[in-house]
């Protein structure tokens, strides 16, 4: 009775890379496709997934992250190739996705090492925008940049089911209708932005580290995910500023 | 502000498979310019083409393979770009990678305007 216990096995590989790997995956592919385009960007890491799930069951790759960036990456290409002409993708890279001079070129740099952490960078920002109301930033943030389910969050959240799906989605219509970009605000703007991106993390530190929930006092995972991702600002040079004034800072 | 094609012809540049990492530099290349143009919304679209293809002529439209004539005869792609004239469509022209080539060329043709008066 191998193959049951290599499923479940194939299972648990899945569900930690899923934490770990399918933020970055959504990242890159909204920056390709466009933030009004996060739906697709999440179909396309969700099939990757399903991929592997139904492939490893045969063997499992040598490297398991770098075969689901890879087969993320070739969905992409032949998701532009479909859809390039009755689509619009990211304003960045506009008619360049429309010609296959360019197009594979251009994939091929989004999902570079450095270049992930930049799309990863932009999705904190945008998830972070000032137009979505306080609750939703934190629901989607650790919906698109952490791999959090929609049930996952309502627990951290202390929060049922429905009212965070009904929190996504409004925050998603929100995201189409402002036009909310996917970029690293620069200038005066960045000061104000990254304000709001580092009290997101903090609530979302502080959910995990006084935690509203009575069986648990401290959230381990939570708080993890605010480290990362505050970790993550502090890789770019733009975005990593000195000490602020501010009591959490 | 007008429209014109620009035709690349010849150019027979290093293959996929000859040295992957010759090609890559040179994709890079075309990358980059073409980058420029869309940054200066510019780029209105571009294609590389195979080899090969078809030809109908005359009113029977006789069909042939083709077209089959030398390389540095032969259309290898396209892009069609915006510009203020002639000068500036050549100047665009002359960042194309396709010059890095003994063989290979630009035509710079502007685009019509077809009224029905």
């Amino acid at each position: 009775m191998e193959q049951p216990a290599l499923n479940k096995n194939i299972h648990l590989l899945a569900d930690h890379l899923f934490r770990h790997e399918s933020g970055k995956m959504v990242a890159v592919l909204t920056r390709l496709f466009g933030m009004h385009n996060l739906e697709l960007a999440e179909d396309v890491m969700q099939e990757a997934f399903a991929k592997a799930l139904r492939e490893w069951t045969f063997g499992l790759p040598p490297n398991p992250s770098g075969w689901l960036m890879l087969t993320a990456k070739n969905k992409a290409i032949d998701v532009i190739r479909r859809e390039r002409y009755s689509k619009e993708f990211a304003h960045e890279t506009g008619m360049l996705l429309r010609s296959e001079y360019t197009t594979a070129p251009v994939v091929e740099k989004l999902f570079m090492e450095y270049e992930i952490q930049d799309s990863q960078l932009r999705m904190i920002f945008a998830c972070c925008h000032p137009a979505l109301a306080p609750a939703d930033q934190i629901a989607l943030t650790l919906k698109t940049c952490s791999g959090f389910g929609v049930q996952e969050i309502a627990a951290a959240l202390l929060s049922n089911a429905e009212t965070i799906k009904k929190r996504l989605q409004r925050a998603k219509n929100t995201i189409i209708e402002q036009k909310i970009n996917f970029d690293i605000p620069l200038g005066a703007d960045l000061k104000n932005r990254l304000d709001i991106v580092l009290q997101t993390l903090y609530l979302l530190f502080n959910e995990g580290y006084k935690s509203c929930d009575k069986e648990q006092i401290i959230r381990k995972d939570l708080c993890e995910e605010a480290l990362r991702l505050a970790l993550l600002l502090t890789k770019n040079n733009i975005t990593n500023l000195p000490k602020r004034t501010h009591w959490w800072a | 502000m007008s429209e014109f094609l620009l035709l690349f012809r010849g150019g027979d540049g290093p293959s996929a498979q000859e040295s992957p990492e010759k090609w890559q530099a040179h994709m890079q290349k075309w990358m980059q310019w073409m980058s420029q143009l869309q940054e200066q919304g510019k780029l209105l679209g571009a294609q590389p083409l195979r080899g090969g293809g078809k030809v109908l002529s005359g009113t029977a439209a006789v069909i042939t393979d083709g077209p089959y004539m030398e390389g540095k005869e032969m259309v290898g792609g396209y892009l069609i770009c915006r510009a203020a004239g002639y000068a500036e469509a050549v100047e665009i022209s002359k960042g194309c990678p396709i010059l890095e080539f003994e063989s290979g060329s630009v035509e710079v043709r502007e685009i019509n305007v077809v009224s029905m008066q």
